[in-house]
């Protein structure tokens, strides 16, 4: 018989057990609570940031790429390296060993920053790898290292005007880099798609290589080459010279940096006439077989308008536009309506406003407040308003192409993205100013851009350059350019080389006009991009039916003459 | 009638333990495993982007250019580029691929085919294309 407890003393040991009960309750718990806590999930490590390391912009960048993929702009990992002074056992010390490794770092400097408290200081951004392990092996304590992004353009020189730079934050400060800015930064883990330009690095090569050693040659100040894609308007290649590296943006100089084809405008002269023909024979007023009287200068109030290659005489449209004759030009002008429908042209032509481009160096064009009839004669051999080159390529890729105005892009156009915009001039101006462009390198003033095998058209141009800070034209300086458009019988790229200030040599007899400069290096560029391309050999055919239009015999002023006696007559006196 | 169960649900008990706890152990591992993966993956795609890079330096055109004239290799040319009936004889291979029946003196039927000529003459290409923008 077990004696049972007392009635009092039962009430204590139930009561005890209770307390035990609810500890030994808790105790598990509490154990449980921790398994789950621990099974629930890992434990993110403190990451290293900086004071205000949120509002840091993101380095985080897609990469660019040409439109076959080829890399030209991408981010990679390097290491910066970073100090907490407070956990520093000698300030100073650390300053003076590391500015002993690191190039480019002043003790001095380092040491006011690490006494300027806080607790976070750079001390280098973007370390090479032998810095790295020169820090590691100094074996300081307080110094770490950051991981970070830096931004690098692997193909130097040979892109820059297009891609732009970036700052140590890697933020687009220039090109495209800085135009889509938005659509760059940012990303998910893996980065953002890469951002595709409609640039081909293997015709920009060829471009960049030719207008280097034309450049060169002329000994120019500057130079600028674009090749537009003329169906989708796309720019397949854009050299400015001098260029500078991306890499290294701050060694270059502002003349480096600016882009010429876009953000500098020019007075481009004879250029224009591609504008003028196209103008005059759109209104209906003119057609290739008129005549106009270029025997002596055009007088204009107290202007007095010339020719270059002067030939006194009657000349055909064709004779006008291929020995670019100024009195010509300026009366088929008034012939097609003057400055009215001058004006109406060049803004249908988007030459009066200011282009739209992804990079940010863009110029309006300058174009003058009034309009008389002298602004409107020398307009039409392009002196007067001044236009980037970018804008005037446009211009030619609509009236020597189907005659629409599409604005032109720096990036890749999708295979299926309609290409639409207003119709400037009819196919069949496109179709004669093409003839007259074909001309022009068969027998005008653009012999010199000829490639065998390929029928190309072009139209020269040397302008006087206008003196800086005065009213009027230096008579020194000149801007020599040509613009071509290739194959002439089912254009596909057009083609503008421009030097700024060439200077001619012995073997141009002292020339630097367009037709002795520039032409050369259209003809590089034509006759390496254009197998590279697959614009096949010309049909004979094709030179056949461009030929047979010479045949013609035009009828003025009770006068006949055979276009092609024309030309032979004139090729004798010239 | 209790009692009976006891050791049974015991045994239920050590095996669910035994087996939330293996489960658990695996998931912290798989979890060590994941991170240690993203970290390699991340490792390497900045390895890829380094090499992209460092592949898209070492083919630029300097370089190119300065290998090619080693190799003496020459630009694309119009001139090279033909169009297969541009080539000489051509219409010999164009015969060829023709079989020919004929009957010989001795009644025996054959079957011949023409001979492609080996050589082609490249006569076709103008001369002097080749020297275009060589001179600088």
């Amino acid at each position: 018989m077990v004696s049972r407890p007392a009635a009092g003393a039962n009430a204590l040991t139930t009561a005890r057990l209770r307390v035990l009960a609810l500890c030994f309750v808790l105790a598990f718990v509490s154990i449980g609570i921790r398994l789950v806590d621990m099974v629930g999930g890992g434990h993110a490590e403190a990451a290293l940031v900086p004071p205000g390391g949120d509002d840091a912009p993101d380095p985080r960048r897609a990469d660019i790429t040409d439109r076959n993929g080829a890399l030209l702009a991408t981010n990679i990992a390097t290491l910066s390296v970073v100090g907490d002074p407070v956990r520093m056992n000698d300030p100073d010390a650390v300053a003076t060993a590391l500015a002993r490794v690191l190039h480019g770092v002043d003790a001095t400097e380092l040491k006011t920053r690490f006494a300027r408290g806080g607790r976070f200081a750079w001390i280098k951004r973007q370390i090479s790898p032998v810095e790295q392990a020169a820090v590691l092996d100094l074996g300081l304590p307080g110094v770490e290292f950051r991981l970070g992004e830096r931004r690098v353009y692997p193909r130097g020189n040979e892109v820059s005007h297009v891609l732009g730079f970036v700052d140590i934050d890697n933020q687009g400060l220039a090109g495209i880099e800085y135009g889509l800015q938005d659509a760059l930064v940012g990303g998910s883990e893996l980065g953002k798609p890469p951002v595709r330009l409609s640039i081909d690095l293997r015709i920009q090569r060829i471009v960049h290589a030719a207008t280097s050693a034309g450049l060169r040659r002329f000994r120019a100040d500057g130079a600028c080459t674009i090749v537009l894609d003329m169906a989708t308007r796309e720019v397949v290649a854009l050299v400015s010279l001098p260029d500078f590296d991306p890499n290294r943006p701050e060694r270059a100089s502002p003349e480096q940096r600016r882009n010429r084809c876009t953000s500098s405008v020019y007075e481009l002269g004879s250029l224009f006439k591609v504008v003028s023909a196209g103008m005059a024979l759109e209104s209906g007023a003119v057609s290739v077989h008129d005549r106009f009287d270029a025997s002596e200068p055009l007088q204009i109030g107290r202007y007095r308008v010339r020719d270059y290659h002067g030939h006194n005489r009657w000349l055909t449209v064709p004779e006008v536009f291929a020995f670019s004759s100024n009195i010509g030009t300026a009366r088929m002008t008034f012939a097609a309506g003057g400055e009215e429908k001058q004006r109406a042209f060049l803004k249908a032509l988007g030459l009066l406003d200011r282009p739209v481009l992804e990079i940010p160096e863009t110029t309006a064009p300058l174009v003058p407040e009034r309009w008389p009839d002298i602004v409107t004669a020398t307009v039409s051999y392009g002196h007067g308003v001044a236009v980037s080159p970018l804008q005037f390529i446009e211009a030619v890729a609509t009236l020597a192409g189907d005659g629409r105005r599409v604005p032109a892009t720096l990036l890749e156009r999708p295979a299926d993205a309609a290409i639409d915009g207003p119709t400037v001039v009819s196919a069949a101006t496109a179709r004669d100013v093409r003839w007259l462009m074909w001309l022009t390198v068969d027998r005008g003033t653009a012999t010199q851009a000829a490639v065998p095998g390929y029928l190309i058209g072009g139209k020269t141009g040397t302008a006087d350059k206008p003196t800086a800070g005065r009213r009027g034209y230096d008579g020194q300086a000149v801007l020599s350019s040509l613009v071509g458009v290739f194959p002439i019988d089912a254009p596909r790229f057009a083609v503008l080389t421009m030097l700024d200030e060439p200077k001619g040599d012995a073997k141009t007899y002292g020339y630097r006009t367009g037709g002795w400069t520039a032409a050369p290096v259209v003809a590089r560029i034509v006759a390496e991009a254009g197998p590279l391309l697959g614009v096949p050999r010309a049909a004979p055919e094709s030179e056949a039916a461009l030929r047979d239009r010479l045949q013609v015999t035009p009828v003025m002023n009770g006068r006949t003459r055979r276009m092609e006696d024309g030309f032979a007559a004139a090729s004798l006196t010239r | 009638m209790i009692q009976r169960y006891v050791p049974v649900l015991l045994v239920l008990i050590l095996v669910a333990a035994t087996g939330l706890f293996r489960v658990k152990y695996a998931v912290v591992s798989a979890e060590g495993e994941i991170v240690r993966i993203e970290r390699e993956i991340e490792a390497e795609r900045w390895r890829l982007k380094t090499l992209e890079a460092d592949w898209a330096y070492l083919v630029r055109a300097d370089r190119l250019t300065a290998q090619a004239r080693a190799l003496d290799m020459q630009p694309l040319r119009l001139s090279r580029v033909v169009r297969a009936e541009q080539i000489g004889n051509y219409r010999n291979l164009e015969l060829a691929r023709e079989a020919r029946s004929a009957l010989l003196p001795d009644g025996e039927a054959i079957e011949f085919r023409v001979k492609p000529v080996a050589t082609f003459d490249l006569g076709v290409l103008e001369s002097g294309a080749d020297q275009l923008g060589a001179e600088w």
